[in-house]
């Protein structure tokens, strides 16, 4: 059920890469079909990207390749450094909330945005070499994101990471065995123990199956499914894949040249399109 | 507890040069809590548009469509914003057409069940309830744990319908979900509406077949083919 807060609230997040002037944001943008500025080069990989995330809701993020919407994400993550933006928490989580509250959390400093990410936020990225440590055990790999949300006894944390590892179907076998080793599909899975570790109140997830093949997709689609209602953890997904928006989420923003071009919900996304790319996108869909 | 108003619906098709297409003659209703209205029409009058303008799958273009909720407060569900939207959705709105459209790779009961869990009833209770519909609606043993895509039409329908009715909304949006329903599967399903309907569910339906529709409205609709001059395309 949706109460009436968000748990995060973005407003008009901007990122370029360049001098940037006067000139960048007017210039660029669906209108024009481009994200680089004619005038001085920049490249304005998003700008202007207000969104809302509301406990246990999926919101959905689709577009094309350069669209920027991974960089939406990476910088609600702390990963990339907003130029502009205001990015308020409200998680439910007290300790958390005092901290952030009234305040924007993107102007915190890289010890503040840590606390905030292990205390509340998980992500899955597409490449896998992101999300985990390659060459410490899967087992590992979770207990470093357990020991940065605050845990401190081994036992503990190995009874965890062996708990979450069942959960994604990852086998207890393998948990000291490197990720490395594994498959794509199993890589995937263990990033979605790693993320969940740390009971996050928002689960942001780049891209997840893109590059795994159809079955392996599907088990990772249905486990995310699966997880996101046990769970109830606020979800943003970012795909370019329409069937991926359409089996997760329950409201959908659609964007184009580093703008949102069109948002609501996802069924009206897919059947009554407004915006001519979203219409397009919609129309050049397989199924 | 629903005032349609002059609702209109036109499509903007954008890549055959911002075609424009009227989804149906703007039309005004009313229906009171508790009662039932059928739209009836020919074929290509819109009835489908106009469901879907209810329940937001379709932005209408203008009028409005004023919704009194269970707490008494009237809204716009053409401007309503969308989460508010998702939550009636999820507390008072059902919707079922003719259409299975459900998640792969989820046992039948599960997807019955769906609606109810996370409404406080818990995941065995649901399940429970789900099997009683289903075997209601004399869907085999052997298929509720099945996947229903590998189902008949008819079996389909029937489970969609058993997920639409099974949280006893407080609007049912019904669009031929009995289509192609063999005439022992429509008595179960005129059955189990019109105990819905005793329980006080107000609806807005679609059926062709007129028994059905009069067994199960209390007033009629007709909706009407969009003439020559109200045709945005031939305006211009």
């Amino acid at each position: 059920m949706l109460i009436k807060n968000p748990i995060l609230t973005a407003t008009n997040l901007t990122k370029r890469y360049g001098p940037g002037c006067a000139k960048c944001l007017e210039q660029t943008g669906p209108d024009y079909g481009r994200n680089q500025c004619p005038v001085c080069g920049t490249v304005i990989a998003c700008a202007g990207v207000d969104l809302a995330i509301h406990p246990q809701e999926v919101l959905g993020v689709v577009g094309e390749s350069g669209s920027g919407k991974s960089t939406v994400i990476k910088m609600l993550h702390f990963d990339i450094d907003a130029d502009d933006g205001h990015v308020g928490l409200h998680t439910g989580k007290i300790e958390t909330d005092n901290r952030v509250r009234n305040q924007n959390v993107l102007k915190f400093s890289s010890f503040g945005k840590r606390q905030i990410r292990n205390a509340v936020m998980g992500i899955v990225y597409q490449n896998p070499h992101l999300g985990l440590r390659m060459n410490i055990s899967a087992g590992g790999n979770i207990a470093e994101r357990l020991l940065m949300a605050g845990w401190r006894n081994v036992g503990d944390m190995r009874k965890r990471s062996a708990m979450l590892l069942d959960k994604t179907e990852v086998p207890i076998s393998r948990m000291d065995e490197a990720p490395r080793n594994f498959s794509g599909g199993m890589q995937q899975r263990v990033q979605i123990a790693k993320a969940l570790s740390n009971e996050p109140v928002l689960l942001l997830l780049d891209e997840v199956t893109t590059g795994l093949d159809v079955s392996v997709q599907a088990r990772v689609l249905d486990l995310i499914r699966k997880l996101q209602q046990e769970m109830d953890v606020a979800t943003l997904v970012v795909s370019h894949d329409l069937g991926v928006i359409r089996m997760l989420t329950t409201r959908t923003m659609v964007m184009k040249n580093g703008r949102v071009v069109e948002a609501g919900l996802t069924d009206q996304i897919l059947e009554d399109p407004q915006h001519p790319y979203t219409q397009l996108l919609v129309s050049s869909a397989l199924h | 507890m629903l005032r349609v108003n002059n609702l209109s619906k036109t499509f903007t098709i954008h890549n055959l040069g911002a075609k424009e297409i009227s989804g149906f003659r703007p039309v005004s209703f009313e229906v009171a809590t508790g009662k039932t209205l059928a739209l009836s029409g020919p074929s290509g009058t819109g009835k489908s548009s106009i469901i879907k303008c209810l329940y937001r799958t379709y932005l209408a273009t203008s009028g409005s469509i004023e919704y009194t909720m269970a707490n008494g407060e009237t809204v716009n569900l053409v401007k309503l914003p969308d989460t508010e939207m998702v939550r009636l959705r999820q507390r008072e709105i059902g919707y079922v057409t003719q259409f299975l459209r459900v998640l792969p790779r989820v046992s039948a009961t599960e997807i019955v069940a769906g609606p109810l869990i996370g409404t406080g009833v818990s995941y065995d209770d649901a399940i429970q309830r789900a099997t009683v519909l289903l075997r209601r609606l004399r869907i085999p043993d052997e298929l509720l744990d099945a996947y229903p895509v590998t189902f008949s039409g008819g079996e389909q329908q029937r489970i969609n319908i058993a997920r639409a009715i099974i949280w006893k909304p407080r609007l049912l949006l019904l669009d031929e979900p009995t289509a192609s329903l063999d005439k022992g599967s429509i008595e179960i399903v005129i059955e189990l509406l019109n105990e819905l309907r005793q329980q006080g569910t107000t609806m807005v339906m679609i059926f062709h077949d007129p028994d059905v529709m009069h067994a199960l409205s209390d007033s009629i609709y007709l909706t009407q083919t969009i003439q020559e001059e109200e045709c945005c395309e031939c305006n211009r």
